[in-house]
């Protein structure tokens, strides 16, 4: 999968979310997804990762968890904003296609 | 009406068996999972041969059901192990076993089932604790530990999830006849029904009538619950 299809797997859900939740909110790469500045709440960006993943999964016969400890563990979160997520999704996926970490 | 997807884990005997199979006959579908082959043929069932405390085993089977297309309305996390052990005597592999197969497989499938009920606004998780947490059971330090700590976890989940449709509760039954306390000597399982409001082995039956009061969409405002049969 190219980085365009995670893209846009992404920014669709984001897109149903905000339609969803009523939020005035165009979600740009840099949009915050949780702490300060965020318009969503705990449980919105719980949602969105859970769709993120499952999407993922989906279409790539994986068993990607991406809330893992490793993922908690960063210093700098990797679900601050969509592009932090993306980068972190993309490299989730292919060790997940390789089966070594990335 | 649409049939109800449920998923039972420790499906292939005992309680899990039991309920898959009434279940199934009233019509519901149903995805069951145990370390064992399955245990059931019916067209409405599936099967899931793992261990409920490898990830990615149960990640595996949460993502084959959502593929399967037909949401998710209950989680049943029936799969549980006990041991009998003085407190002074439990070795730490058995402590180990009782936390991974009683808590954080409970855990593991409710997180997986969660994010799915999530999407719809509308589930139903159902944990089995014990009896012998009410009645701080000699002999039982660990599997008291593991089974209160699953209660504990049901009512923080309850709280997480109670904005989503999804109501977390637990039955905590008494002895009941099955292999769990095979190995437990008739005297001690006595003791234990002498304090019992109501002196009798449980029943099958009884675990069911607690999950149908849970499973009910009536039941939609009834979450972080413990219900013990045959009162504590």
């Amino acid at each position: 999968m190219s980085d365009a299809t995670l893209r846009s797997m992404l920014f669709e859900i984001l897109g149903e979310y905000a339609a969803d939740a009523d939020l005035d909110l165009q979600f740009t790469d840099d949009t915050p997804l949780f702490g300060d500045g965020s318009a969503l709440d705990s449980i919105g960006l719980v949602t969105i990762l859970s769709e993120f993943e499952a999407v993922i999964n989906d279409a790539h016969d994986t068993e990607l968890v991406l809330t893992d400890d490793r993922a908690m563990a960063m210093k700098r979160s990797p679900f601050r904003t969509p592009a932090r997520l993306l980068e972190f999704a993309e490299a989730r996926l292919a060790e997940a296609q390789t089966g070594s970490p990335a | 009406m649409k049939p109800r997807v449920i998923l039972v884990t420790g499906a292939s005997r005992g309680i899990g068996r039991f309920l898959c199979e009434t279940l199934l006959d009233r019509g519901d579908r149903v995805y069951g999972c145990s370390r064992s082959p399955a245990a059931i043929e019916h067209p409405a069932y599936t099967h899931f041969e793992l261990d409920v405390g490898d990830e990615r085993a149960v990640v595996r089977m949460f993502n084959a059901v959502r593929k399967a297309g037909e949401p998710l309305y209950a989680l049943i996390n029936n799969a549980g192990a006990a041991a009998m052990n003085h407190a002074l005597l439990t070795p730490s592999d058995t402590v180990a076993r009782l936390l991974q197969v009683n808590v954080q497989a409970t855990i593991l499938c409710s997180r997986e089932a969660a994010k799915q009920m999530a999407k719809r606004r509308l589930g139903r998780i159902i944990n089995f604790s014990t009896i012998a947490t009410a009645y701080d059971l000699e002999g039982e330090a660990a599997y008291v530990a593991a089974k209160s700590a699953v209660a504990a976890y049901s009512r923080v989940l309850a709280r997480e999830l109670g904005q989503r449709g999804i109501t977390v509760n637990v039955v905590a039954p008494n002895p009941i006849k099955t292999a769990l306390i095979a190995g437990v000597p008739e005297a001690k399982i006595q003791a234990i029904i002498e304090r019992q409001a109501i002196k009798r082995y449980g029943r099958f039956e009884d675990v069911l009538a607690v999950i149908d009061f849970f499973l009910d969409p009536k039941s939609e405002f009834v979450t972080g619950q413990t219900i013990y049969l045959g009162g504590p």
